[in-house]
């Protein structure tokens, strides 16, 4: 019985910070729909409603596990009623309820519907109940041609937003594994930060490079080809530097973070 | 128990987080702004807007490093102004250092930055205008944890898939990245 009663306080107490944390996201909604109607957008509108209903989720959940004991069994019974003002109850309520008194109780711990909603509910069930088969009949083919014709302007427009998304996911390559790879190898070996590096060049072509390539390309500096005209230094070439060379046109491609050695190749090619 | 008896405790029960778990992708510029409203929404700091930071990185090894790899081994400690005279000291060298300045975003205890790279020094990094190592954002997830949390790794592969195909988040081999022709 005891443990029954602690876990029931365990499950109000958890009750009563999600509630109150939903309280406080759906007051900071609020707020800023009503002092930042200029500023706000869509997305933040969102986010906003994501978090909400997040916390609903959580709720459920909270309510749905097993050892949960069912809420329903329990009732709230007034005890005392007073006209006086009770302060306790008054910052309690975030001064919404000054005095447990009676013409605000049965309001608070309704558990029913107002007598004069349940006798419009009354009147409306029997008025359904009422009616012949035949009417009934003709009204929901009624409402069903309706709602058909509802569903048809929700596809379409559906229709119309997965292509217009479909085109917009088409913005192609958002992302470079190369650049990746860059990245990711400069913070971690710090290649092409650090000045001291043995071979003396900060980026990747000494690395790829066939040693033999370097001296046999004279004045070909990082400022040298791409910028001149073609043809500007077409210093004679031997067939084994030519050969090279046609190794680095074929392997070019593959290196496509550093793409200058690329192009100096095809300057100097095309004269010959 | 003296401080040394309960750390050597601490170490053996597994609770201290020394490992590091990562997945690592890239962004192009153009595309940040996307990969950053997406993760507003998914991730926990979604009220609060996105966190900046702008970070100075310096990487000191003493011969005979680990590579590092993909899970690997992580510790933090508080440190006092003069570390950098502390370490050069004890005989470190300082490797290389840059400077990250991006977001960062929370969710659950994964952590996810997108930051882009200035191979600027702390002395010059005022004096110099920026300048970024590449045409996009690094982004990287990462989670610290004791050693054996293997299931951390799924949950992390789970939330990268939420990113695609923005970005693709994975293991990134660094031997290939040194070396692209092999």
């Amino acid at each position: 019985m005891q443990r029954e009663e602690k876990q029931l306080e365990l499950t109000i107490e958890a009750l009563v910070t999600r509630l109150s944390e939903l309280k406080n996201q759906l007051h900071s909604l609020l707020y800023k729909i009503e002092v930042e109607t200029d500023s706000i957008t869509w997305p933040t509108v969102l986010d906003n409603f994501a978090l909400i209903s997040a916390q609903f989720t959580a709720i459920s959940k909270i309510l749905s596990t097993e050892k949960i004991p069912p809420l329903r069994n329990f009732t709230v019974l007034p005890l005392r009623l007073s006209q006086d003002r009770d302060e306790e109850l008054f910052q309690l309520t975030e001064r919404r309820i000054p005095t447990f008194s009676h013409d605000l109780v049965p309001d608070y711990l309704r558990t029913k519907p107002e007598p004069d909603i349940e006798t419009k509910i009354n009147q409306f069930v029997n008025k359904a109940n009422s009616i012949t088969f035949e009417t009934a009949q003709k009204q929901s083919a009624a409402f069903n041609k309706v709602l058909n014709h509802v569903i048809e302007i929700i596809n379409k427009s559906r229709e119309d937003w997965e292509s217009e998304a479909g085109s917009r996911s088409g913005i192609g390559q958002t992302s470079s594994l190369n650049d990746t790879h860059t990245l990711v190898s400069v913070i971690t070996m710090g290649k092409g930060l650090k000045p001291m590096v043995p071979q003396g060049v900060p980026a990747g072509p000494s690395g790829i490079m066939p040693p033999g390539i370097r001296p046999g390309a004279p004045g070909s500096g990082p400022s040298g080809g791409p910028q001149g005209p073609p043809g500007s230094q077409n210093s004679p070439m031997n067939p084994s530097q030519a050969a090279q060379m046609g190794m680095m046109a074929k392997a070019a491609p593959v290196i496509k973070t550093n793409v200058k050695p690329a192009s100096q190749l095809h300057y100097r090619q095309m004269p010959s | 128990m003296s401080n040394v008896d309960s750390l050597g405790a601490a170490m053996k029960s597994n609770i201290i987080p020394n490992k590091e778990y990562l997945l690592q992708g890239s962004i192009m510029n153009k595309y940040v702004d996307v990969l950053l409203e997406r993760l507003r929404g998914l991730c926990d700091n979604v009220d609060s807007g996105f966190e900046q930071f702008h970070d100075q990185e310096m990487c000191f090894s003493i011969r005979d490093k680990a590579r590092p790899t993909i899970v690997r081994s992580s510790v933090d400690v508080a440190v006092t102004p003069t570390i950098v005279e502390y370490l050069t000291e004890l005989g470190a060298r300082l490797e290389f250092e840059y400077a990250a300045r991006g977001y960062m975003f929370r969710k659950g205890r994964m952590k996810i930055t997108v930051f882009k790279i200035n191979p600027a020094s702390y002395d010059s990094i005022n004096n110099k205008p920026e300048e970024f190592v590449s045409q996009s954002y690094l982004v990287e997830m990462s989670v610290l944890a004791p050693t054996g949390q293997e299931a951390i790794g799924e949950e992390m592969k789970a939330f990268a898939e939420q990113l695609k195909p923005l970005v693709h988040l994975d293991k990134i081999d660094i031997k290939r990245s040194v070396h692209p022709m092999s």
